[in-house]
């Protein structure tokens, strides 16, 4: 499992993340709910060593970060990680060049089940597309965990439904999957652990079903009594589809 | 190691997109200042045979001498300049940022920061021979151009400061200036690569600190370099051993600053 | 076609009510195989670990059996199969008992209401027979 021990960060005056303790065990997938701002990105920048804490330990499958680190976990980001100049094709190639547990075959597959063309230039594809091109070339490889930084936004409807597939499929199955969204609908039956952060604190952790069962709550009802002190904040969420 | 070779193949292909059209237009320009010449020379021997005035003597001088010529000489280093800072920053500015890539590679992550400096090595060697072969192919035309008795023969030193300047060091007689020159150079890349990381990893603390580290850089070498001038020393240097102690600074500069980055690589960079 | 779950309720509960309800209908036939634990995720689109917790559950129960390296098959024996059906309408029962016991109508009446709208409905499957 992965696993956050006392993680703090500061910026400058600000403090970011006062004390996360959480863990990501494999074969469940987890999601870290919070705000805008509220440090969840920070937290998946630190798991990848892309960024440095300030104070704190983080240890996948018992090992501080060295280069192995990254044929154990795979993250998605928020953020264009792809050459647009690049092909899929290309970028395909890159990533079999360098990591051995690039599956080609899986690739190939996901090609298909996404839609896309091989001979496309990045930077010719729409957003849709382009967060798929992400989508695969992150879940291609053969690792034990998969971190995906708000998989859902700025995406179609339609897009949503496909990449919402990618977390009942054998592409996710048997790892340890941590995604940030603000979609909770989207993610309501698919997680078996929520995280709810604010202010750089983690407010509450819980199993999903769990809670179903003994309080009869939907995530979204824990988040409401989590987050009530702070309603004016809870805009952001979907509540009315409820 | 064949992951670093692949990454050098990648940053390598990278740069030649840049490097390979600068010196085809370096090139261009060099042909233009040359059949420039040639045809001044053709004016001048039309004027000398039918005015009866004496013809002047032509020489590569006059090629290297034209305004265009040090232009297209300074359009490689001057993008080897810009390339220096681009490399690093193109991975963090602009719509992609392909340092989460980079970071993210089952490698040492020293591997970005040499296959990055030997870029420059290999990208360097190549305009050099270049221009090299470059200097041989003007040279035969203009003197095939030039009737013998108006032709003086001089080497690619032979010009008018300050391109005098520019030539020697870009262009050393001995090879033990070649490494010395071109050493001095990379280790100022390797600083100002190191720099650059304190940058993107401190921000504006790291920028001060990048720039006084490279700026420190150069004020080390000339301070070797400079040891004999100073008067209330109790010692005199020879100076071959100055020589060798700049050889023996710019190793050891090459090394921590390869030490610095490291560490910054491993520990503090953000994406 | 996409049920559509209740957020509130464990999913895993909640797909165990659809098996029950395909076997009470004989929609899922005895010892028929079942789609596997990941089609299930897919086509519902829920957490495959629910899934397996359904599946599991539904083993414990003995409603289905799953062989080695094979798919789970629905339960052959019949009297079980009898036991979850006439539970199941002993539930509809009670639920339509306990809303009409406050209201004054002759036992004759109900029993009456209870055949007309029996007999009024057709189900493909057979349904309830006389």
């Amino acid at each position: 499992m992965i696993e956050l021990i006392d993680v703090h960060k500061k910026y400058g005056r600000k403090k970011v993340l006062d004390g996360i303790n959480f863990t990501v065990p494999k074969g469940e997938i987890s999601t870290l709910i919070g705000v805008n701002g509220v440090g969840k990105t920070t937290i998946l920048n630190h798991i990848m060593n892309l960024q440095p804490v300030t104070k704190g330990e983080i240890l996948i499958d018992g090992e501080k970060h060295h280069p192995g680190i990254y044929d154990k976990v795979s993250f998605i980001p928020d953020a264009a990680i792809t050459l647009p100049e690049m092909r899929i094709r290309e970028a395909m190639d890159f990533m079999g060049s360098f990591y051995e547990t690039w599956n080609k075959k899986r690739a190939e597959e996901m090609l298909g089940f996404f839609r896309l063309n091989k001979d496309d230039k990045i930077k010719t594809l729409s957003k849709g597309n382009v967060a798929k091109v992400n989508l695969l070339l992150g879940l291609a490889l053969d690792v034990d965990y998969v971190l995906m930084d708000e998989p859902f936004s700025g995406i179609d409807i339609f897009t949503r439904e496909q990449i919402s597939e990618v977390f009942t499929s054998y592409l996710v199955e048997n790892k340890g999957v941590l995604i940030t969204t603000h979609e909770i609908n989207e993610i309501e039956f698919i997680v078996d652990r929520a995280i709810l952060m604010d202010e750089g604190k983690i407010l509450r952790e819980f199993n999903v079903e769990e809670i179903r069962e003994t309080e009869g709550k939907s995530i979204i009802d824990i988040m409401r009594d989590v987050y009530s002190p702070y309603s004016d904040r809870i805009s952001n969420y979907e509540f009315d589809k409820q | 190691m064949i992951k670093f070779i692949r990454l050098l193949e990648f940053e390598l292909g990278r740069f030649l997109r840049f490097l390979i059209p600068a010196i085809v237009l370096s090139a261009v320009i060099q042909f233009i200042a040359l059949f420039d010449t040639i045809t001044n020379y053709n004016a001048y021997l039309k004027e000398s045979l039918e005015s009866n005035v004496p013809m002047q003597q032509f020489s590569m001088h006059d090629v290297t001498g034209s305004g265009l010529f040090p232009v297209a000489i300074l359009i490689v280093p001057l993008l080897f300049v810009f390339y220096s800072l681009f490399t690093w920053y193109r991975e963090w500015l602009g719509k992609n940022t392909f340092i989460y890539r980079l970071l993210m590679l089952p490698i040492n992550r020293m591997s970005i920061f040499f296959s990055k400096a030997i870029t420059f090595l290999i990208g360097g060697l190549l305009a050099f021979l270049t221009q090299f072969g470059l200097y041989a192919i003007i040279f035969v035309i203009f003197e095939n151009a030039i009737q013998p008795e108006y032709f003086t023969a001089l080497n690619i030193h032979n010009v008018q400061p300050p391109y005098e300047m520019i030539q020697l060091t870009l262009f050393p007689t001995t090879s033990f200036e070649f490494l010395h020159i071109y050493g001095f150079a990379f280790a100022a890349l390797l600083a100002l690569f190191t720099a650059i990381l304190m940058e993107r990893s401190f921000s504006v603390k790291g920028a001060i600190g990048g720039i006084i580290y490279f700026i420190a850089y150069f004020v080390g070498y000339f301070y070797i370099s400079a040891l004999n001038s100073i008067d209330s020393m109790p010692w005199i240097i020879k100076p071959s051993h100055i020589f060798l102690m700049q050889g023996a600074y710019i190793l050891l500069m090459m090394v921590i600053s390869a030490l610095i980055s490291h560490l910054l690589l491993k520990n503090k960079v953000r994406v | 076609m996409r049920r559509q779950f209740n957020q509130r309720d464990p999913i895993y509960l909640q797909l165990i009510d659809y098996f029950r309800e395909k076997l009470v209908s004989n929609q899922f036939k005895p010892g028929e195989e079942l789609p596997s634990r990941r089609e299930i995720a897919r086509q519902f689109n829920i957490n495959p670990n629910t899934v397996q917790r359904a599946f599991s559950e539904m083993e414990e129960m003995s409603w289905i059996y799953t062989e080695p390296h094979r798919p789970s098959r629905v339960t052959q024996n019949t009297e079980l199969i009898q036991k979850i059906k006439k539970d199941f309408v002993r539930r509809a029962v009670e639920t339509f008992v306990s809303s009409i016991q406050t209201i004054d109508i002759s036992y004759e009446e109900v029993t009456e209401l209870v055949e007309k709208e029996l007999s009024k409905r057709n189900y493909p499957n057979g349904g309830i027979k006389k």
